[in-house]
């Protein structure tokens, strides 16, 4: 290849992207309300100081449970280059893995797909069976690995037709010293709990939830939250728990779409509230530990 | 995170995904698709993208691999509708902008993939083949292939100019 074939090309490349409409609303509008369906479905924990203390005072009262919230720092926005007017990138030469929210430690939300697999078939109700499974994750960002630990994403077969099947397994970020379990669960009384994503908060939701439950302690702090909600026909059911230093959720969908939306697969999920419950809670999810390097 | 500052990132770089989308996928609608798929992947990891050193870059990181995943799935035993050639607008003239899809349309997506990460995106070969996981010399022949393949595609058009 020589400079003049790359120069045309360039150019091949210009002229037909030049005066190209560009639905920059839609886009927008799209990408939130798709980002905020997967902000829902997969982040564990949001809001710092609420939720670490719901976490903390979950750990302290519940053999299962421990945890603590996403703390994700904000180091504030990075300077992004001018852009090019002629809509060309800048070119991505700075590609470094980023700057991590928190320091990963070794737990059972390392546990590999193929696992998490294998533990989920064991857990499903009769006649529900484990179609197919993501090994790889095919869609990470730059420096982060393709390997599938402490997510599975699975397609059910069951009497009501396929469905889709997520448990996410979620390190909580830096326990110590940000959420040290208090000896006294009365020093977190008034702490406003209800904008963790543990709440029933119409604000945690794009759509209104037919069923949400929080599931509390014998003091009456949030541990978990069970819902159901449908959207554009597609039924989702999530319970979350914190668990041992970590979140443990799991959810179903009548879709086998990749983003759980239309159309719809099944009637019904293939998991009922109870069944998926069940299998949120089993301790086979917070019994693994990754073996020694 | 705050909506805001996600729409802001969206307005400002939206023109830049949507013509990479564009090029990889040669189709308006797959574009889109594909964009806000990145987009709402972004969305989900705000804090994470903002904090990456190019957060533009991040995000295009994130929309090559959604792209080459959807290929990949749909290769894999999905048969995709036919692709809806490209509708001309009321914008300036077209011709040339659909002849190139009609060829991209030809490569593989990833040949597909390199020529737009080298020649659009102005990545170099190295970098190119840490984004799409390829050795150094992959990319170079398979650019080196999609180029011939471009070529000959193009020169049986009415484009201004050759590659």
């Amino acid at each position: 290849m020589n400079l003049s074939e790359y120069d045309d090309l360039r150019d091949v490349f210009d002229r037909a992207m030049t005066d190209l409409s560009v639905p920059t609303a839609r886009l927008c509008e799209g990408a939130t309300r798709t980002g905020r369906r997967l902000r829902w479905r997969r982040r564990a924990l949001v809001g710092a100081g609420g939720l670490a203390a719901a976490a903390a005072v979950g750990a302290f009262l519940v053999p299962l449970v421990g945890g603590s919230g996403d703390t994700a720092r904000d180091p504030g926005m990075a300077t992004e280059p001018p852009a090019d007017p002629s809509g060309r990138p800048s070119a991505a030469s700075s590609a470094e893995p980023p700057t991590e929210p928190f320091v990963a430690r070794p737990g059972y939300w390392d546990m590999p797909a193929q696992e998490m697999r294998d533990r989920a078939a064991g857990l499903l109700p009769e006649g529900v069976t484990i179609s197919s499974y993501e090994r790889k994750n095919t869609e990470h960002a730059p420096g982060e690995s393709d390997e599938m630990v402490g997510d599975l994403r699975a397609t059910l077969s069951g009497p009501s037709g396929p469905g889709s099947l997520e448990v996410g397994l979620i390190q909580s970020p830096d326990v110590e010293p940000i959420f040290t379990i208090p000896a006294d669960p009365s020093a977190l009384d008034g702490v406003d709990l209800t904008s963790t994503d543990f709440s029933c908060n119409p604000a945690n939701f794009w759509v209104k939830p037919t069923v949400c439950e929080t599931l509390t302690d014998a003091q009456g702090q949030p541990y978990g939250v069970i819902i159901e909600l449908t959207d554009a026909g597609v039924t989702t059911r999530t319970v979350k728990l914190i668990a041992n230093e970590g979140v443990v959720r799991a959810s179903v969908a009548n879709s086998v779409e990749r983003k759980w939306t239309p159309p719809t697969s099944a009637a019904e999920p293939p998991l009922t509230l109870d069944q998926l419950q069940a299998v949120a809670t089993s301790a086979t999810w917070t019994d693994w530990t990754p073996p020694a390097k | 995170m705050q909506d805001s500052e996600f729409a802001a990132f969206v307005a400002a770089r939206s023109g830049q995904l949507y013509r990479s989308a564009y090029l990889l996928t040669t189709s308006p609608h797959s574009a889109e698709d594909l964009v806000q798929a990145a987009l709402a992947k972004a969305y989900v990891a705000w804090p994470r993208v903002r904090a990456a050193d190019d957060p533009v870059a991040y995000v295009h990181g994130v929309l090559i691999n959604a792209f080459l995943s959807e290929r990949r799935r749909l290769s894999s035993g999905e048969v995709p509708l036919a692709v809806t050639p490209d509708t001309p607008t009321a914008e300036a003239d077209p011709t040339e902008r659909l002849a190139l899809m009609a060829a991209l349309r030809e490569l593989a997506p990833l040949d597909r993939a390199v020529v737009v990460l080298r020649f659009w995106e102005d990545r170099s070969v190295a970098d190119t083949a840490r984004d799409l996981r390829l050795t150094e010399a992959a990319v170079k022949n398979r650019c080196l292939r999609a180029l011939r393949q471009l070529r000959g595609l193009l020169t049986d058009t009415t484009l201004p100019g050759s590659i």
